[in-house]
């Protein structure tokens, strides 16, 4: 009997369409009863969860990801800044094209820390408004906007990023 | 011929496109009257200084100007 069952099993899973286990999709009450843990687990053991409305399956989703996975998924974010001299007025322009910030200033430094000020600025903006960004056909600028924007409270991080 | 734009007259020129000053920051958005949506970070530097020609290309391209002679004249018939 127990090996008609196994059987039985193995034909159930050979019609699968998809060798994949789909994720579990943690309902938004039991997020909520359990957001501590899934903040702590999350965060410190880099586990993924996955948000859902249970009663509307269709609904889009959330994924709730830690600090240090999201670092890593942004490694590859770099911008490659552009220079120009305005000899007659003594001024340099200093262009991230990846995020479309520019700085200017009388000293190379001074368009740096001018540049700094917009990306960081710009980036706490898209991050605050990310449909708005979208509407106007910034998605693909969505990494570079996260990233500046985790590395905002530290110039250094800031200026490996740009490239300046 | 070379276009010469103060921090002012890209402030104007953002106005006029539909884009209004969000929150305490210094990023302009809005909609325009073509329907086109557009952003700019815009550091003022006070309204008198002068752009930086790299700086005013930047801004043309990033407020849909095909060119700095385009933004130049928009800003023309503002006046």
């Amino acid at each position: 009997m127990g090996g008609d069952k196994d059987q039985a099993d193995d034909k159930g899973k050979a019609a699968s369409p998809t060798p994949f286990r789909y994720p579990e999709v943690l309902a938004i009450a039991d997020a909520k009863k359990n957001f501590s843990s899934i903040v702590r687990e999350s965060s410190e053991a880099l586990k993924l969860y996955m948000v859902g409305n249970a009663l509307r399956r269709e609904a889009p989703r959330s994924v709730i990801l830690g600090e240090q996975a999201l670092r890593v998924l942004l490694r590859g974010v770099q911008g490659h800044p552009v220079w120009e001299e305005d000899a007659e007025h003594h001024l340099w322009s200093v262009e991230v094209p990846e995020f479309e910030a520019v700085g200017q200033g009388e000293t190379k430094e001074e368009a740096v820390k001018d540049l700094l000020w917009a990306v960081v600025e710009l980036a706490e903006d898209y991050i605050e408004d990310i449909a708005f960004y979208f509407k106007i056909g910034w998605q693909d600028k969505l990494p570079f906007a996260l990233a500046a924007f985790l590395a905002a409270d530290d110039p250094e991080r800031l200026r490996r990023l740009l490239g300046v | 011929m070379p276009y010469a734009f103060t921090f002012g007259d890209i402030a104007r020129v953002c106005h006029a496109l539909g884009m209004l000053r969000e929150g305490k920051g210094q990023v302009w958005k809005g909609l325009g009257h073509d329907g086109v949506f557009r952003r700019l970070s815009l550091h003022s530097h006070g309204a008198g200084r002068a752009v930086a020609p790299g700086t005013a290309r930047a801004f043309a391209r990033q407020l849909g100007f095909v060119s700095l002679e385009a933004m130049y004249q928009f800003l023309k018939e503002l006046r």
